[in-house]
C-alpha cells in the first residue's frame, strides 16, 4: 500500500508539473497547442546623419513595450558604433556611440514583432479634461463641429470619428479653416481634434505609431490618435476614418517628441521599411521568450543549435513509441518479439515510409530465417550465431541495394535505414522461437510486433504531435506519469478477456 | 480461430487473476529479486533443496570445465541411464535423456544412439552457453533417470507429465498437470493444444479437464477418461512442495513435481514466475484463494501444517 501512495503522489506532482509548466507556456509565453504561422512584421529603421567629425551619439525611441506585443528580434547594425539600451521613465531608448565620426553615417536597426495587442495601460484616465482649451472664436467653432457631429452619432466613438471626418473632409468649412489655421503637422491638427473632443468631455490622446498593414514596404511614423469611448481605449485612423485595432500599429510611448536624437550630426533622417513574413508560431515564441529572458527557455531544448534540435526531435518521439508499447503490451496484451524493438522499427518506417518498411523488413527478416535455420544444424555458439546473422543481414541488405539500383527502383535503398543489429537479434529470437513453440508463436510476436511498429510509427509521425512534444517537452512528464500509471495497473489485459473467457461460461 | 471476449467484471466475479496483477502483486511484492537465482539456477535449486531433505532426482556429476568435459568417458562408463541438463535452461532445451547402453554408444528413449563424441560436445556447448538464457556460460547436471510411475499411463501423448503446484506464501493454493497430445506435438503447452487437467489440493483426484479452453472428457489420442486420474502419495507431494518455500523464500512460486516410481514426488524444477493458465485447467480464479491465504497472514505455520490447512480448506 505504501507503494501505491508513492505512485499516487508521485504522478500527481509529474501530472501538475507537466500540465502546469505546458499551460504557463501556453499562456504566459505565447506558445501555441497546435503548428500554425504568425504574420512577424520585420521593422527597419534606416538612420543617417552627416557626422562634424568627434564624438557622435544617436538615441532611438523604441516603440512602447506592452505585454500584449512580442518582440521576437532585433539586430543593432551598426560595426562602428556601440549600442546601449537605455531606460528613462516608461521609454527605452536605444543609444548608439562612437568617439570619432566624419562624413555620412548609416545605422541600421531591425526589431521583429508579431500578436501585437491592446497596449497594457488600458486603465482609464485619471486626470481631468481640462475647461476652456479653445478659446473664442475657435471654441464657438468647436460647438458648431461637435453639433454637427452628434447629430448621426449613437455613441461617444461614432461621435470621435465624425469630429475626426468633418476636420478632415470639410477644409471649406469656415469653422474647420478657423480650427486648422497655422496648422502644418499632422500632429498639430490631432492636437486640435484633440481640443475639439475635450469640449464634449472625451479623453483623447494623440500618439505616435507606425501602420502595420498592408503590404508597402516604405512608411513613415505617423500621428493617431486615441481615444476613451466605452470604458476603454480605441485606437482611430484618422485617414481611413475608422477604428484601428491595436494589432495593427506599432505605437510608440505617449508623449514621445522627437523619435530620433542625434548629437554631432546634422541631416540627420530616419527611414522605415516594414515587411511581413509568416513564421511558425512555435519557433516566434521561442524567440519572443529567449529575448524576454525567460529562464524557462534559456536552459530548454531550444537553446541548443537547429541540428541538435532536430536530432532531440527525433528522441522526443521515442517516448511516444514507448507508451504505445505499454498500452498495447499492459493494457491490449499483444506479445511482441522484444520489448522495444517494435519502436526501433517504427523510427525505420519514418524513413521508409510505411508499406516499403513493412515490405523490407518481411523481405530481409524472412530471408534471414532461411538462412538461419540452416545455421540450427550447426550447432553453434550464440555469439558467433549471431555475428554470422549479422553477416546475412549485411549481406541481405547489399543484395536488396544492388538489385533494386539495377532494377531503377531507387527505394530499395531504404532497407539502409534499417537497425541491423536490432534485426540480426529478431532473426536469431524468432529462429529459436519457431524452433521451441513453433511457427504459430512467431506469426503471433512477429506479427504483434509489426502491428505495434505501424501504430507507433502511425502515431509518430503526426504533425500535430511532433509540434506538441517538442514545443512542450514537459508533456514527457505527463507521458511518464502514464507510464507509471499503467505500470501499477493490476486489471485485466483486453485480450485476456478472450483467454480466460472460457471460464465464465459456466455463469450462464 | 474465433475470438469470444467477456467483460473484466465476469473474470472479476470468476476470481481470475491477469497478468497484471500476477506481475504487481504476486510477482513484485512477494518474490524479491535477489531471490531469483536461486531458482534460476537448477544446480542451485537443487543445492538448497537437497540439504533440507527435500526430495530432488539425485545428482551423479556436475560438468564444470572442458576438462570435465573429457573426463566424462570414464565418469559415464557404468551408468545404464542419466539425464544432462544445462543448469541455467529454460524451456527443456539442452536436456539430454539416456535410457540405455549400446557398447560405448548411449542410447536416446527414441532409440537413437549417441556417441561419447557428441554427448562430449553436447556437454562442451552447454557449458559455453548454448541452452542458457542470454547465451550465459552454464553448467551441466548429470542426473539419474526417473523411473516414472505408472500413474500417468495413457493419460499423455508422448512423455511423461510433472505437476505444477502454485503456493502462495508456502500454501498450496492450485495444481495441475499438462498432458501432451498429438496436436500439441508432445509439447506440454496449453496454447499449443496440450490438455490441462486440473488437480483438487484436497485429494490429489483430476478435477476438470479442458483443451483449447473447452471442457473435455476423454484423452483425444489415447481416448482416456481423465477424470480417473488419481495422484497418488498427494499429501507428501504437497509437503515437498510446501518446504520448497521454507528454503527459497519465494511468495509466489510454481513447483514441478514428478512421481518416481519407487521414490516418489521429486522437485524438478522450481520457478519464480508461475503462469497463470492453471486456472484455466481447474476452471477456477485464484483470488479468492489468494485472499483466504492473506487472511492467514499472522498464523504462524510450518510446511506440514500448511498443507492440512489447504487440504481442509480448499476440500
Amino acid at each position: 500500500m505504501k507503494a501505491r501512495l508513492q505512485i499516487f503522489i508521485l504522478v500527481s506532482l509529474l501530472l501538475i508539473v507537466g500540465i502546469g509548466l505546458t499551460i504557463y507556456k501556453c499562456y504566459a509565453l505565447g506558445f501555441m497547442f497546435m503548428p500554425g504561422e504568425e504574420t512577424v512584421w520585420q521593422v527597419q529603421a534606416r538612420m543617417q546623419f552627416d557626422a562634424k567629425g568627434g564624438p557622435a551619439k544617436v538615441s532611438l525611441v523604441m516603440p512602447a513595450s506592452e505585454t500584449s506585443r512580442r518582440e521576437v528580434f532585433q539586430e543593432k547594425l551598426s560595426d562602428d558604433y556601440e549600442c546601449v539600451f537605455v531606460d528613462e521613465d516608461d521609454t527605452r531608448k536605444a543609444v548608439w556611440t562612437r568617439n570619432d565620426a566624419q562624413g555620412m553615417q548609416v545605422i541600421y536597426f531591425r526589431a521583429d514583432f508579431y500578436r501585437l495587442g491592446s497596449p497594457a495601460s488600458q486603465a482609464p484616465p485619471t486626470d481631468e479634461i481640462p475647461q476652456n482649451v479653445l478659446e473664442e472664436p475657435l471654441r464657438l467653432a468647436g460647438v458648431d463641429i461637435l453639433m454637427r457631429a452628434r447629430q448621426s452619432a449613437a455613441s461617444e466613438l461614432e461621435l470621435a470619428l465624425n469630429v475626426l471626418g468633418l476636420m478632415d473632409e470639410e477644409k471649406k468649412d469656415s469653422h474647420v479653416q478657423l480650427l486648422l489655421e497655422g496648422v502644418k503637422y499632422r500632429s498639430e491638427y490631432m492636437d486640435q481634434v484633440a481640443k475639439v473632443l475635450a469640449m464634449d468631455g472625451i479623453h483623447s490622446k494623440v500618439v505616435r505609431g507606425l501602420r502595420l498593414q498592408g503590404k508597402y514596404t516604405q512608411r513613415s511614423i505617423t500621428t493617431f490618435i486615441q481615444v476613451f469611448a466605452e470604458d476603454k481605449w480605441v485606437l482611430l485612423d484618422p485617414d481611413a476614418l475608422t477604428e484601428l485595432p491595436f494589432s495593427e500599429a506599432l505605437l510608440w510611448p505617449d508623449d514621445t517628441h522627437g523619435l530620433l536624437d542625434v548629437y554631432g550630426g546634422v541631416n540627420s533622417s530616419m527611414t522605415i521599411s516594414v515587411t511581413s513574413v509568416q513564421k511558425s508560431a512555435g519557433q516566434l515564441a521561442v524567440d519572443a521568450g529567449r529575448l524576454g529572458g525567460s529562464k524557462l527557455i534559456d536552459f530548454s531544448i531550444y537553446s541548443l543549435p537547429i541540428q541538435d534540435q532536430n536530432t532531440f526531435k527525433l528522441l522526443l518521439l521515442i517516448p511516444i513509441g514507448a507508451l504505445v508499447v505499454v498500452v498495447l503490451r499492459n493494457l491490449v496484451g499483444i506479445r511482441t518479439s522484444g520489448t522495444f524493438m517494435p519502436i526501433l522499427i517504427a523510427l525505420t518506417f519514418m524513413q521508409t515510409t510505411l508499406l516499403l518498411g513493412l515490405l523490407l523488413f518481411l523481405v530481409v527478416v524472412g530471408v534471414g530465417l532461411v538462412m538461419r535455420s540452416y545455421l540450427s544444424h550447426l550447432n553453434l555458439l550464440l555469439v558467433p550465431r549471431i555475428a554470422s546473422v549479422l553477416v546475412f543481414v549485411i549481406i541481405i541488405f547489399a543484395a536488396i541495394g544492388i538489385a533494386s539500383h539495377k532494377l531503377g527502383w531507387h527505394s530499395g535503398h531504404a532497407v539502409l535505414f534499417f537497425p541491423m543489429i536490432i534485426l540480426s537479434w529478431t532473426i536469431e529470437r524468432m529462429s529459436v522461437l519457431w524452433e521451441e513453440d513453433g511457427p504459430r508463436e512467431v506469426l503471433i510476436q512477429g506479427g504483434g510486433s509489426l502491428f505495434t511498429a505501424s501504430l507507433a510509427y502511425l502515431i509518430m509521425i503526426s504533425p500535430n504531435l511532433e509540434h506538441l512534444i517538442f514545443n512542450f517537452p514537459e508533456l514527457l512528464l505527463v507521458l511518464l506519469a502514464i507510464i507509471i500509471m499503467i505500470g501499477s495497473y493490476s486489471g485485466f489485459r483486453l485480450l485476456e478477456l478472450g483467454r480466460f473467457e472460457p471460464m465464465t461460461r459456466d455463469d450462464e | 480461430m474465433m475470438f469470444k471476449f467477456t467483460t473484466p467484471a465476469k473474470l472479476k466475479k470468476a476470481g481470475v487473476v491477469g497478468m497484471n496483477r500476477r506481475n504487481v502483486e504476486l510477482i513484485a511484492q512477494n518474490n524479491p529479486r535477489r531471490l531469483y537465482p536461486l531458482v534460476d539456477d537448477k544446480l542451485q535449486t537443487k543445492q538448497v533443496t537437497e540439504k533440507v531433505g527435500i526430495a530432488v532426482p539425485a545428482t551423479i556429476g556436475v560438468a564444470r570445465t572442458q576438462y570435465h568435459v573429457g573426463q566424462l568417458g570414464g565418469f559415464l562408463k557404468d551408468l545404464q541411464g542419466f539425464v544432462i541438463k544445462p543448469s541455467k535452461g529454460s524451456g527443456g532445451k539442452g536436456i539430454l535423456v539416456i535410457t540405455g547402453r549400446d557398447g560405448d554408444d548411449f542410447v536416446k528413449p527414441s532409440g537413437s544412439r549417441v556417441t561419447l563424441k557428441e554427448l562430449q560436445h553436447h556437454v562442451s556447448s552447454t557449458l559455453s552457453g548454448l541452452y542458457s538464457l542470454g547465451g550465459n556460460p552454464d553448467v551441466a547436471m548429470i542426473e539419474t533417470l526417473v523411473e516414472f510411475s505408472d500413474v500417468f499411463d495413457g493419460f499423455s501423448h508422448e512423455g511423461v507429465p510433472d505437476i505444477r503446484v502454485i503456493l502462495y506464501r508456502g500454501y498450496p493454493i492450485m495444481a495441475m498437470t499438462r498432458l501432451s497430445t498429438r496436436e500439441s506435438d508432445g509439447k506440454a503447452n496449453l496454447h499449443q493444444g496440450a490438455v490441462g487437467l486440473g488437480i483438487d489440493i484436497a485429494t490429489g483426484r483430476s478435477l476438470k479437464a479442458v483443451q483449447h479452453g473447452k471442457p473435455l472428457e476423454h484423452h483425444p489420442d489415447t481416448g482416456r477418461k481423465l477424470s480417473e486420474l488419481e495422484v497418488p502419495y498427494w499429501e507428501t507431494l504437497l509437503n515437498l512442495t510446501s518446504r520448497c518455500y521454507d528454503v527459497t523464500g519465494l511468495g509466489y512460486l510454481g513447483a514441478d513435481i514428478v512421481l518416481d516410481k519407487t521414490l516418489g514426488p521429486l522437485v524438478l524444477e522450481l520457478n519464480a514466475r508461475p503462469g497463470l493458465a492453471i486456472q484455466i485447467a481447474n476452471g477456477m480464479g485464484m483470488r479468492p484463494r489468494l485472499a483466504l491465504i492473506d487472511s492467514q497472514r499472522d498464523i504462524e505455520r510450518n510446511a506440514e501444517e500448511r498443507v492440512a490447512y489447504v487440504m481442509e480448506a480448499f476440500g
